[in-house]
């Protein structure tokens, strides 16, 4: 039963941490980007591929890892969203990151192949069970991340920034504020943060290309339930959905998964569409 | 509307090829294309008013096409009904399905309701493997056929050419009249079409239970064109080629999706090898033509031609006729 | 007053704002109304809650005799209440004609498979509209560009679209939001010569407007608001006397 737990606590790390990198960029873009998921997938086979194939130190591979999602986060910001923001058709950035999104999975599956392979130990452990490292990361890189992202919000310059925009990016843009560039940056960030969600969360999940939907998917009800905008909530959300998951696989079997988080996700929206932290207006008609 | 008023000649000149396209082609895999293009078509035409027209972006509908298979294979084949009464029964089946996921999903923005049915294409085709008992999981289920004289491939294209026909006339006539004119201000201006009192959430979901009827019945003509059905055949991938089709073809046209259709369907049948970058050339052409022609090659082609009869933004001299207007709000009010 | 569209002693706050201060207002059938206020004054707030967008916070919406306070912004198009906007918000990509066939919809009763086997009723419905709307653009002066996409209007041109629309809607009340926004001397009159037909067949107008020369000459009563309060109505001679108005509109 603890190994359900602590699984499920896992899990939900890792669904957190997506919701938080969605965070991240709707903050100053206000796109919801499908493409999310896919920062984890490239990292995670990025890590694999250098860590396993090419030998790389781990460490190394870790900073490889940054970097692939560094690059994928700007990409993806220079491609999909910067000319559709300025058009301002709601329906494009959805196709726009779907397309890319898309995209990317393909490419991988074609370059890596369709078979997910298993992921470097990060740090030397000898043992299995409820401590295994592959728990562990990923949940105290969720906590490490929300709180990270806070103090950034907070205390630094540009965090205050990514508030000011995600409030009012038409009056920052009049302030002044390089509203194209700070876009940018986060998309970098969130892209950085997705890898090393990834690599932390890649010996549970191992390097696969089907990643990125799955998780774009789950972290989106992550963020849904928690509330978009809440770091608490991204934290929330992620562990009762883990947990959601963790159960239903441990009394059902695996194959409910999904049919239950979109369950919740319907369920929620229809009682509490903003979420349990979340302020958004979200419902329309 | 006068862009949706395709001329009947080219409609007749049309419908006549495709008719006799099998006394014009020997070779039974070109018919099947066809015939598989005519099948998609009977989805996409009536997916084309949800996402093109209505404007609501539905990733996963696969997964009714999906259920509208396994349906038709359970009821014609292990219950020994009639194809024709289980093909529709299929198709109501997932108009319910429809309504139930529309429900809720449909007074959410619109990046919810694409994730709501992208997680509903990804659980339909997760139980498809997963419900042994039922879908026979990976093994799949042989698909019946229709009586005679359908049970050829000609006869059956003609089948398929038929109901593809009726859905064709169905969704023309929608486009039209001013239920199609209430759908596109829907999609573009929901003030406007709230100002003008369109029932907003009643038209999504209208809309959006009728193309889930249609997906049904295209479900069960799938499972049949393929003889055989397997939960892979119904992958994500596919939903997102239908789309892919509407917004290329061009969004609130009805030729556009046709041809968008065809074209993408025709590609990987022609180019083997290259099918399996199938998916990625969609995100591709997807991605480029949202960045540069977001209305699709409809649009392109309905601009070029208002650009040749010289339609140019240009001042108009306004001219009331005031003895005529107070006639006609005399005569309404 | 029977089949008037009134507000009733409205209250609408925005955070710690007062927008709109125990306002009451008249809307008769048959009369032009004037509603005009400096900037910040509440008018195009009062037009939101008069017309649904907005939700009272206090107060009632009136119509005919009928509380419609908490109807939406279908319901009361419904009921007959059609409005302009102050950017036109039309359906871009549809042509004139097609736009102002959509004022049509209230009196559409075909249903979505009705409409698909191409039934008797749609058929005749369409082709009533569009009679209707045709009569109306050309009544308004936009017959020339029936077929034109709305995109490649003119500003004018859009805003009077969006009263062709309005009216094809048969409505009995119009809720013009500075229509007079970017029009020359000659498209004013325009404007005004519409608008007093609007009112001889019997629509209740309310034109809220910037331009208050324009205001005082057409208009049968005025509402004159500051600060989210009323501080004069009555006949357009009357308030365009009143003291207080002259010292909001002229004085420091």
């Amino acid at each position: 039963m603890l190994l359900v737990v602590v699984s499920g606590l896992a899990l939900g790390g890792l669904y957190g941490m997506t919701a938080l990198v969605y965070n991240v960029m709707y903050s100053t873009s206000k796109v919801l980007s499908f493409g999310t998921g896919q920062f984890a997938m490239v990292g995670g086979i990025c890590t694999a591929w250098l860590v396993l194939d090419l030998h790389w130190p781990i460490w190394a591979g870790f900073i490889a890892c940054l970097v692939s999602g560094a690059v994928f986060g700007w990409l993806s910001e220079v491609i999909a969203v910067r000319r559709i923001v300025a058009a301002s058709d709601e329906h494009l950035w959805v196709l726009s990151t779907l397309a890319l999104s898309t995209m990317v999975q393909e490419a991988m599956s074609l370059i890596w192949g369709t078979d997910p392979t298993p992921f470097p130990r990060v740090l030397p452990q000898e043992f299995a069970g409820a401590f295994d490292q592959k728990f562990w990361l990923p949940m105290i890189l969720a906590v490490l991340m929300a709180v990270g992202l806070e103090q950034f919000y907070r205390r630094s310059m540009i965090g205050k920034l990514f508030i000011a925009m995600s409030e009012d990016s038409f009056a920052a843009r009049a302030r002044g504020v390089a509203t194209d560039r700070m876009r940018s940056l986060s998309y970098v960030l969130a892209g950085v943060l997705g890898a090393l969600s990834g690599f932390a969360g890649g010996q549970l999940t191992f390097a696969d290309f089907a990643l990125g939907t799955a998780l774009g998917l789950s972290g989106f009800i992550a963020l849904a339930v928690g509330g978009i905008g809440s770091s608490v909530g991204a934290l929330v959300g992620g562990a009762i959905l883990g947990m959601l998951t963790s159960l239903t696989t441990h009394y059902f079997g695996a194959e409910y998964q999904k049919t239950i988080a979109i369950g919740l996700l319907i369920l929620l929206l229809v009682v509490r569409p903003q979420g349990l932290f979340g302020t958004t207006q979200v419902r329309q008609v | 509307m006068k862009h949706n008023r395709i001329r009947p000649a080219l409609v007749g000149l049309f419908a006549l090829l495709a008719v006799v396209l099998p006394f014009l082609t020997g070779n039974i895999y070109y018919l099947h294309v066809a015939t598989v293009i005519g099948v998609y078509w009977v989805l996409i035409a009536t997916l084309n008013l949800l996402v093109g027209f209505t404007g609501q972006l539905s990733v996963g509908h696969v997964g009714l096409l999906a259920i509208g298979a396994y349906a038709f294979c359970l009821l014609a084949g292990g219950q020994g009904w009639n194809p024709f009464l289980a093909l529709l029964s299929g198709g109501a089946i997932c108009a319910g399905i429809g309504l139930l996921l529309g429900l809720p999903s449909l007074r959410l923005p619109g990046f919810y309701f694409a994730m709501a049915t992208l997680a509903f294409g990804l659980i339909v085709s997760e139980l498809a493997l997963a419900e042994q008992w039922l879908t026979n999981g990976s093994v799949g289920m042989p698909a019946p056929s229709f009586p005679t004289p359908f049970d050829t491939p000609r006869g059956f294209y003609w089948l398929v050419l038929g109901i593809a026909g009726l859905v064709t006339w169905m969704t023309a006539n929608v486009a039209r009249f001013m239920w199609g004119r209430a759908m596109v201000a829907l999609r573009d201006s929901t003030v406007a079409a709230s100002s003008v009192a369109v029932p907003i959430y009643r038209t999504k979901l209208i809309v959006f239970v009728f193309s889930g009827f249609t997906a049904g019945i295209a479900g069960g003509l799938y499972a049949t064109s393929q003889t055989y059905i397997t939960p892979d055949a119904f992958i994500v991938n596919l939903g997102i080629y239908f789309f892919v089709a509407i917004i290329i073809g061009g969004r609130g046209v009805i030729i556009g999706p046709f041809i968008g259709a065809a074209v993408l369907a025709a590609i990987p049948e022609l180019v083997g090898p290259l099918a399996k970058y199938g998916t990625f050339f969609y995100g591709l052409i997807l991605l480029i033509v949202v960045l540069v022609l977001p209305g699709g090659f409809g649009e392109l082609i309905t601009t070029l031609a208002a650009r040749l009869r010289r339609d140019r933004q240009s001042a108009t001299s306004i001219e009331p006729d005031l003895p005529g207007l107070r006639d006609v709000i005399r005569g309404q009010t | 007053m029977s089949g008037a569209l009134e507000a009733r002693t409205v209250i609408r706050r925005f955070g710690g704002l007062l927008a709109v201060d125990g306002v009451s207002l008249e809307l008769r059938p048959g009369e032009i109304h004037g509603l005009i206020g400096p900037n910040g004054s509440g008018k195009t707030t009062l037009l939101n809650l008069i017309s649904g967008y907005y939700t009272v916070d206090e107060g009632s919406i009136v119509l005919a005799g009928q509380d419609v306070t908490g109807h939406s912004v279908r319901d009361r198009a419904l009921s007959g209440v059609a409005r302009t906007f102050q950017t036109p918000k039309l359906v871009l990509s549809l042509p004139v004609l097609d736009n102002a066939m959509l004022g049509g919809w209230r009196s559409v009763r075909s249903g979505f498979l009705e409409t698909a086997i191409a039934a008797p009723r749609p058929k005749r419905e369409e082709a009533e509209i569009r009679a209707r709307a045709v009569d109306i653009l050309r009544g308004v002066g936009l017959g020339q560009v029936m077929d034109k996409r709305a995109d490649l209007l003119e500003h004018t041109a859009q805003r009077f679209l969006e009263i062709a629309r309005a009216l094809t809607s048969r409505p009995k009340f119009v809720l013009l939001d500075e229509p007079a926004g970017g029009l020359t001397g000659t498209e004013i009159q325009h404007l005004a010569d519409i608008i007093g037909v609007m009112r001889d067949g019997g629509i209740g107008v309310l034109l809220v407007e910037h331009h208050t020369d324009f205001v005082f000459r057409i208009c049968d009563r005025v509402t004159a608001l500051n600060l989210g309060r009323v501080i004069a109505h009555g006949s357009a001679t009357a308030v365009r006397n009143d003291p207080e108005v002259i010292r909001v509109y002229l004085g420091a």
